[in-house]
């Protein structure tokens, strides 16, 4: 019987001859590769010639769900965008929820492969197996909300889903983002910038043709099992409640919230911006994604100096609180709640907006920028305005934002003057607000993730301390992990820590699932129900065994982009700033990576996953055993 | 015995809303961890420090005047 659980259709697309054509794989090629950015990999590996720059029309992007994407339970509208990144020059990808994703699969596709460039800005409309390239000269320019709009207001219907750039993207910022429904994010490595490239401002989708798993009374089952355990599950309600952000107590009793741009552990505004303190002032409402209970998102509304937050705009989640926070060292949170409805209306990645911004005042601070550099904007930390200032010209590619909307591994290439010393950044991407001072094995995934520091692609370190409570040993034993070390300590569980949860979330990103619903620790649902579900979905005979396949599938897809890139050991490294020790105050003070235990955990890592210890890349042999024998012909 | 509690996250919602997760709270002179957490009505994973450390069992004896802060221990977004 087919798999109802897809379209079997991939939409193709050619911008400069101005052509769409429909593919159907067989199903051999879902029970492969999954879908997501790993289903990607596939035609960006065969098709995006060596070498070329991100902005060159030949890098090809793809847009991939999952195979759960679209039906009737939690956490699985998600889709994910590849090409070559414009900020790192390695692999990228990014991942965002919201209805989109489940809307595209409805609309008739499972997935969309963009090529060449459009001679004048154009959107892709989809409805219902339906394709057109339509004229968006007049959105060009355009912020999310007004494009929002006026699409709406063109195609008669206000129930379409955009996933959409905004100036940031058309004025090609290294990390501008694609953003959907004004609020949710495809946030890191630029993507938002090679759509821009291409003139595709838009792709809009609308439709009804459901999928079906192929049991769906157990994907009901798994559905009603989930929702009722959420008032039970602290890490589920904790996210109900008060969002991603209601870990920044936490995060700071830990010396863990990254502060003044990641030169101590503890900020003392903390109690400001936290996810209660939102909850209790700004919040009106809490958003969800389709078919999702968990209802993690927030919908804020206040205002800045008499500039107003709109509840259209969502509201900050935790990263986006620690990077215009903590990392600026600002703690008035409408302020923050502004630098996020900035970024949503011109499509900007939060993290390494405000990270940018944060190494800025560091270097501002240290006099190695003046008044002059930035055209007389006050960089110091706590500027509230001068930090919303900079989120305006970066945008724009105005003034000093020209230089910042680079990125700041690039932009201190430009400035020089020893500000390279104010970096945290891995493969060029600014480093999110876990930091590997406290979560000791989160430095190591900065450093090897293909795509750049990313908290993302690894369980991070309190499930593996003599910390770890009955729920989170429960969990990594299903996963194979059962030694838990001391806090703090390096250790080789660390790297086996990162090389095994890599994989099972690898599989959660390629399938389309959110990682606060799938995954291992604190989350919904325990890793053997991830089992149950992909089983439900596509009448699979599937196994943990097949969730560790699929996740290191896309791994060593991605890391042969970078690989053919001539990404080596080398590039698997962090900024120079986690080799010196933390300043500040709490109990990660003094605390850094040595060199020989970091390449340490490097060599064991490299180990694990079967690459070579020598170039940290990916043997034929391991391709091979991969069912990924091509790559090595395209390499 | 009184000892002082500070919930973080949605966990404050387990006392008065005015108390917004801090307060003193009176429990049996012997009490240990765990008493405290059922007191409390917090099940599932949360992670515990007593006084500034970090906890790892539930069965250490509780003492007058000690500060416990229950987290809910995720970020990420």
């Amino acid at each position: 019987m087919a798999l109802e659980c897809i379209n079997g259709k991939i939409l193709h697309v050619d911008l400069t001859k101005r052509t769409t054509w429909v593919e159907e794989p067989p199903e051999s090629f879902y029970r492969t590769y999954g879908g997501g950015s790993a289903m990607g990999l596939t035609y960006i590996l065969k098709e995006t010639p060596k070498g070329i720059d991100a902005f060159d029309p030949a890098n090809v992007m793809t847009f991939f769900t999952g195979m759960p994407t679209g039906l009737l339970i939690s956490g699985q509208s998600r889709i994910s965008v590849n090409a070559k990144s414009p900020l790192t020059g390695a692999i990228g990808d990014s991942q965002s929820g919201g209805f989109f994703p489940a809307r595209l699969k409805h609309a008739g596709f499972d997935g969309i492969v963009v090529r060449g460039k459009a001679a004048s800005p154009v959107y892709l409309w989809i409805n219902e197996g339906e394709v057109e390239i339509r004229d968006a000269a007049h959105l060009w320019g355009k912020q999310t909300h007004e494009s929002e709009e006026l699409i709406k207001q063109e195609l008669k219907d206000t129930n379409v889903q955009i996933l959409q750039i905004g100036p940031a993207g058309e004025n090609k910022v290294r990390f501008a983002a694609i953003i959907s429904m004004m609020n949710r994010a495809n946030g890191r490595t630029g993507m938002g910038a090679v759509m821009g490239s291409k003139n595709l401002k838009a792709i809009v989708v609308q439709g009804a043709l459901r999928k079906k798993a192929a049991d769906p009374k157990a994907l009901t089952e798994l559905f009603l099992r989930g929702t009722k355990r959420i008032p039970d599950t602290p890490s589920s309600h904790g996210l109900h409640v008060d969002g991603t952000a209601g870990g920044v107590g936490w995060q700071n009793f830990t010396g863990g919230l990254p502060t003044r741009n990641y030169n101590e552990g503890q900020f003392e505004g903390h109690e400001t911006i936290g996810g209660d303190v939102m909850t209790n002032t700004i919040l009106v409402k809490r958003d969800t994604c389709f078919s999702c209970t968990i209802r993690c998102k927030r919908v804020v509304e206040t205002e800045y100096k008499g500039i107003k937050v709109e509840g259209r705009f969502g509201g900050p989640e935790y990263e986006t609180i620690g990077t215009f926070g903590s990392y600026c060292a600002i703690s008035d949170l409408s302020a923050i709640a502004l630098a996020n409805q900035m970024c949503n209306q011109n499509g900007l990645d939060t993290i390494t907006c405000g990270a940018t911004i944060a190494w800025a005042m560091e270097s501002f601070e240290k006099g190695q920028l003046t008044l002059e550099d930035t055209g007389g904007i006050d960089l110091h930390f706590g500027n509230a305005d001068a930090m919303l200032k900079m989120v305006e010209l970066i945008a724009k590619r105005e003034g000093f934002g020209n230089i910042l909307a680079e990125g700041s591994a690039k932009a201190s290439k430009i400035i020089g003057r020893g500000t390279e010393d104010n970096l945290a950044t891995a493969k060029g991407q600014e480093a999110p607000a876990h930091m590997p001072q406290v979560k000791r094995s989160m430095g190591l995934i900065y450093a090897v993730n293909p795509f750049g520091a990313d908290h993302t692609q690894t369980e991070h370190d309190g499930s593996i301390e003599e910390t770890a409570g009955e729920d989170a040993r429960l969990r990594m034993s299903q996963i194979g992990m059962t030694n838990f070390i001391k806090p703090g300590v390096i250790d080789k569980e660390r790297s086996k820590l990162v090389a095994v949860t890599q994989k099972v979330l690898s599989c959660v990103d390629m399938m389309g699932l959110c990682s606060f619903v799938w995954g291992v620790g604190w989350v919904l649902y325990f890793p053997a129900e991830l089992v149950e579900m992909l089983r439900a979905v596509t009448g699979w005979d599937l196994s943990m065994e097949d969730v560790f396949e699929y996740g290191e599938r896309r791994i060593n897809l991605l890391r042969a982009f970078n690989m053919r890139e001539g990404f080596t050991r080398k590039d698997d490294d962090l900024a120079p700033k986690f080799f010196r020790p933390l300043q500040g105050t709490g109990p990660s003070k003094g605390i850094h990576y040595t060199r020989e235990e970091f390449e340490g955990m490097k060599d064991e890592y490299y180990r694990l996953m079967g690459w070579d210890i020598q170039t940290g890349n990916p043997t034929p042999e391991k391709l091979a055993e991969l069912k990924l024998d091509w790559v090595v012909e395209v390499m | 015995m009184i000892v002082n509690v500070v919930l973080y996250s949605s966990l404050r919602l387990l006392l008065p809303p005015e108390k917004n997760g801090k307060g003193a709270l009176e429990i049996h002179d012997q009490a240990i961890l765990q008493d405290l957490l059922d007191q409390l009505g917090i099940q599932g994973e949360v992670a515990v420090s007593i006084n500034d450390e970090i906890v790892t069992g539930r069965q250490m004896n509780l003492k007058p005047d000690d500060t416990v802060q229950v987290f809910r221990p995720v970020g990420g977004g």
